[in-house]
């Protein structure tokens, strides 16, 4: 990572990672002694309906708490289910975490990833792929069978956002660059799986109906994907380019504030990485349960990882000979918007890009000296905030006035406010904190409407009754 | 799940540039020595009492109002040395002891922690503590009456005083190069105008302050002064004179520059910095004070708020 030079003519300019500047070929790592995944549903009690320990599940099953609820995971291999558990998500989220232990011959055979799976082993996938151009569409699988089959693939593609009929979405963009620092997954992916990319496009076009798809590649790295189906944007090296946002305001030409998700906008983001699996499945008849780690370690060396989902993180470190010790500290994502971990037990999942491991005498120090108003902050900002202002009012926890007149929304989440602080606040931890709460407060207030109407219908039922 | 070590677990960004107040208050005293170091060789042993009075004194005035006031001790940082150092280099050689004592309380205590200490600082405190003496106790600023005990091979009248009494004609007993090498009466630190601008480029170079803000200063002192002189050459001053003479390269560099007090967007900076050019030319040549550094910078300390509306259109943003 770049430090403040000697001289400082220019604000710091931060680029993205150039994987041919290197020579990566993915580590490829056997599956584990145990994988890990995650429900996003809350276990009430202890798990007696949908999958318990002790039961044994195949490659591509689907693991789930309940037997109504639609939200599952699929398991990554072949094994018996040993635990099943409550887990706190970030952001208060409340998830059920099921850990599995895969079967000596699954876990032997996976170490060539490259064979061809057993006919039985990856039956229900294969079902899945096949019925679906028989039954439903002569061309490929409808958004149904997406939904029911691949919403845990590698990438973490979220499919929900197709099906609301208040909300159409008409554009989706594929991001082949990596939204973070040090980060070369989605990059590697557009490199080495352009057949399954294009595939994979292919199909979310004909499934979700959508006629107008852009796929982000860093610089101009496009040669590969000449008539895919989608308008290929050269994302430029310099970092924040590659943000959402700014996507959206370079190719689409609008500037959209963040306090409403892209869907209202009607545009949806979908990792190449998941769309490259989506692809891969449908083709190989076969759900894909590998996925591609860019890892960071303590001297700053990247490594690119191929590792069965629900690998323990423990696992992955131990391959790469990399040890994390105490005070040090791991973090899902890159060193700009990545989120810290507290458990080497917490499994790779379809979403981690990246993981990145800082020695404890390199984690700089947050303080809680007051802004001084050097306006560092102001010029390095990409949205033109007046951080400093920002900064004071959000300190104060006056969210709704930095949201009405300080341009909090304005804000597209890069960090490098934080980054250049000459009084190392958290600036962007007070940015995400109001955005947060004003979020939890609009929903509260929602909810409260939706009460109040209820009353209402019941009290005017109650009158006409009279 | 026990045998896991105990990560750091904090928001991103988990990266930093390496920038810290203490680096930067530091480089800026550093800044300072050049002048302050040709002041001590000028004024001798008075002018060394001065300077550790005023710095020595701040520091323990911020040391005490953080123990009264309950807060985490923050005298490392260097800043209230810097505010010790600068008004320090703003006063003659002679000034009485309690003369300092008092303005490096003033500029501590009023100028800066009763607002909350860094960063909540209206004006720059060593500028509003020399105001408050300049205007409470003036005979002890007036260089021409304070520095009568030093004799030197050059005028030892107060060159603002000169040009104020005999017009350009009084300008004239110094040469420019003069002026640069602090043949010239004035504060223990303001007078070596190579310094000065030494330390100034310094800082500018290395990013610790603006040069929008010190440049703009310059040019609107320069700017203003080019016009009073084309305007009656026999009763103004030209623009050299101003720029070297009184505290308007300190005010420039190290005192209009304070972080707080000054806007943070360009077009802010510019305005601010001419805006105190240009008033310090107005008070020097048809005001009441020989000098006018000090209010004009007081006085676009405080309409650095009102600058600070003038901002750019934030993204995403229809207005």
């Amino acid at each position: 990572m770049i430090k403040r030079p000697f001289f400082v003519f220019k604000k710091p300019t931060l680029v993205y990672e150039d994987m041919n500047q290197g020579n990566y070929i993915p580590v490829v790592l056997p599956a584990p002694d145990n994988v890990t995944v995650y429900v996003k549903e809350k276990l009430v009690g202890i798990a007696s309906e949908g999958t318990k320990p002790g039961d044994t599940v195949m490659e591509g099953d689907k693991l789930t708490i309940s037997q109504e609820s639609s939200i599952y995971a699929t398991s990554p291999v072949s094994g018996e289910v040993k635990t099943v558990s409550a887990f706190p998500g970030d952001f208060g989220d409340d998830w059920t975490a099921i850990t599995i232990t895969p079967t000596a011959a699954e876990a032997e055979e996976d170490v060539a990833p490259e064979a061809p799976a057993k006919k039985e082993e990856a039956a229900e996938a294969e079902e899945a792929a096949e019925e679906a151009p028989e039954e439903e569409a002569p061309q490929g699988p409808d958004l149904a069978h997406l939904v029911e089959f691949l919403a845990n693939v590698p990438g973490a593609p979220d499919f929900s956002v197709f099906q609301n009929p208040e909300k159409p979405v008409d554009t989706l963009i594929i991001t082949g660059a990596d939204e973070d620092l040090l980060c070369m997954t989605r990059q590697y992916v557009a490199n080495s799986e352009v057949d399954n990319v294009r595939a994979g496009i292919k199909i979310l076009k004909q499934a979700t109906g959508i006629e107008k798809a852009i796929l982000t590649l860093l610089r101009d790295a496009g040669q590969n994907y000449e008539s895919v189906g989608a308008e290929l944007a050269g994302v430029g090296m310099e970092y924040p380019t590659a943000s959402p946002y700014l996507v959206v305001n370079d190719y689409l030409g609008r500037a959209l504030l963040s306090d409403k998700p892209f869907e209202d906008s009607g545009i949806t983001f979908m990792s190449i990485e998941a769309v490259a699996a989506i692809g891969k499945a449908i083709t190989e008849g076969k759900i894909p349960t590998r996925k591609i780690v860019t890892v960071i370690d303590k001297n700053g060396k990247k490594t690119l990882v191929d590792v069965v989902l629900g690998t323990p993180i423990s696992d992955v470190f131990a391959a790469l000979r990399i040890t994390a010790g105490e005070r040090d500290r791991i973090i899902n994502g890159g060193p700009m918007t990545g989120t810290a971990l507290f458990s080497l037990d917490m499994p790779v999942t379809s979403s981690i890009d990246a993981l990145m491991v800082q020695d404890s005498s390199n984690i700089p120090v947050v303080s809680d000296y007051p802004c001084i108003d050097c306006g560092d902050c102001c010029r390095v900002c990409p949205s033109k905030i007046q951080v400093n202002m920002l900064a004071r009012v959000l300190e104060s926890g006056d969210f709704e006035l930095a949201a009405d007149e300080y341009d909090l929304y304005s804000c597209i989440d890069c960090g490098l406010c934080g980054f250049v602080c000459t009084t190392q606040m958290p600036v962007f931890q007070y940015i995400k904190l109001a955005k947060y709460e004003l979020a939890r407060l609009e929903a509260e207030a929602a909810d409260a409407d939706s009460a109040d109407e209820d009353a209402e219908a019941v009290a005017e039922e109650n009158e006409a009754k009279k | 799940m026990s045998n896991n070590p105990k990560f750091i677990v904090s928001h991103a960004p988990f990266v930093h540039y390496g920038s810290s107040l203490q680096n930067k208050t530091y480089h800026t005293i550093f800044a300072a020595l050049p002048a302050v170091i040709v002041g001590l060789l000028m004024w001798g042993v008075p002018a060394m009492a001065v300077i550790a009075l005023s710095v020595g004194c701040s520091i323990i005035w911020e040391y005490i109002m953080n123990l009264i006031l309950k807060r985490p001790q923050t005298v490392d940082d260097g800043n209230a040395a810097l505010v010790g150092l600068l008004f320090a280099m703003l006063l003659p050689a002679t000034v009485p002891w309690w003369l300092v004592v008092l303005g490096s309380a003033i500029a501590i205590i009023i100028g800066k922690m009763i607002f909350g200490g860094i960063g909540g600082n209206p004006f720059s405190p060593p500028l509003l503590a020399i105001a408050i003496i300049m205007v409470s106790w003036p005979h002890y600023l007036d260089f021409n009456v304070a520095l009568t005990g030093y004799d030197f091979d050059f005028s030892m009248v107060y060159p603002l005083t000169a040009a104020r009494s005999l017009g350009s004609t009084g300008a004239e007993a110094w040469s420019t190069l003069d002026l640069l090498l602090g043949k010239q009466s004035g504060g223990i630190g303001s007078t070596f105008s190579l310094g000065l601008i030494l330390g100034g480029v310094y800082l500018i170079l290395r990013g610790f302050i603006r040069w929008e803000i010190a440049l703009s200063f310059i040019g609107g002192v320069a700017i203003t002064a080019l016009m009073f002189n084309m305007a009656d050459p026999v009763r103004f001053a030209g623009p050299v004179f101003h720029v070297l003479t009184g505290y308007t390269l300190i005010g420039a560099f190290f005192l209009a520059t304070d972080d707080a007090s000054s806007p943070v967007s360009f077009l802010p900076m510019i305005l601010y910095g001419i805006g105190g050019g240009f008033l310090t030319v107005l008070i020097r040549n048809i005001g009441t004070y020989y000098d006018g550094v000090v209010f004009a910078i007081i006085l676009m300390n405080t309409a650095s708020p009102l600058f600070g509306k003038i901002k750019p259109k934030a993204f995403g943003r229809v207005e």
